[in-house]
């Protein structure tokens, strides 16, 4: 049962993430609070199953001619940087800070994307 | 762009014309037109530059949260490459994937290291989200975005209330 629920969870994770809309930020409240799974193991959950599932969109993705390979390689030089100064300093940092760090970063996007959403809405009408 | 163009054709005429008849004035009449012109180009570049390097920044904390959280990194890429690089809507979404996939495996690369380990739980999630991806990756093409997403940044605000208040 549980194993199903886990598939699941990977399914509404997957189609969220293969959208590009991040599907790591509904995953992993799904893995902790739904299937109540340590923090830190559904972090990994996460990063791990986004490989594979990233390597077959961002395919899909490129066959479409949908990814600009350029601004993708900037971005990615700086993200690393990132990544690897967070593999290097997590350790120093408590777990409860993180919790709550991942709460306030999951309120800040997700409202700001929803009041942009809303502004464009907004202005998509006026244009019509 | 077109006009921009244009005017510089008329510029460069004009400033031949006068040379032509001998009333060019380096020091006031040439070096004028060239200020100008260059001083616009220059606050353009300037911008986009600017704009350059704010995305490096965004990325940077794109890639930290990524590593920290275990995940979230690209909801911030999107909007980067959308309002600073030019990026169209949906081929920003596929980008960003495509910019998240080495950063998460940096980072997965990291937890493992450390000893966070669950093979059953990572075959069971991880085949999951690869019938997903497919799913969303086919959608993204197809559904107009709106109430989905709208759904969905709420889902992402009631989360996050969860996680801040324990």
């Amino acid at each position: 049962m549980k194993a199903f629920l886990l598939v699941l969870c990977g399914i509404a994770g997957g189609v969220i993430g293969g959208m590009g809309l991040g599907g790591g930020t509904l995953l992993i409240p799904l893995l902790t609070m739904g299937m109540h799974l340590p923090a830190e193991l559904s972090a990994e959950l996460n990063l791990l199953s986004f490989v594979p599932m990233s390597v077959v969109t961002v395919i899909l993705h490129a066959k479409k001619k949908m990814i600009e390979g350029r601004k993708a390689i900037y971005l990615i030089a700086f993200a690393s940087v990132g990544a690897i100064a967070a593999a290097v300093t997590i350790k120093f940092i408590s777990a409860e800070f993180l919790r709550r760090g991942f709460g306030w970063f999951l309120i800040s996007i997700g409202s700001l994307s929803f009041l942009s959403d809303i502004v464009a809405h907004f202005r998509k009408k006026k244009g019509e | 762009m077109v006009c921009s163009s244009v005017s510089r054709i008329l510029r460069d005429r004009a400033v031949r014309f006068l040379r032509d008849f001998g009333i060019e004035n380096r020091e006031n009449g040439n070096s004028i037109f060239v200020a100008e012109h260059g001083e616009k180009e220059n606050g353009k570049r300037n911008i986009r530059k600017l704009k350059r390097a704010v995305a490096g920044v965004a990325a940077l904390i794109a890639g930290l949260a990524n590593g920290f959280f275990g995940g979230g990194g690209g909801t911030l890429v999107v909007p980067t490459l959308r309002k600073l690089m030019d990026c169209e809507e949906k081929k920003s979404h596929a980008t960003a994937i495509a910019v998240m996939l080495p950063v998460s495996m940096i980072s997965g690369a990291a937890y493992l290291l450390r000893g966070v380990r669950d093979l059953w739980a990572t075959l069971e999630v991880g085949s999951g989200v690869i019938v997903g991806g497919v799913i969303g990756a086919v959608m993204l093409r197809k559904v107009p975005k709106g109430f989905l997403t709208g759904l969905f940044y709420l889902v992402m605000i009631y989360a996050g209330i969860r996680f801040v208040r324990g």
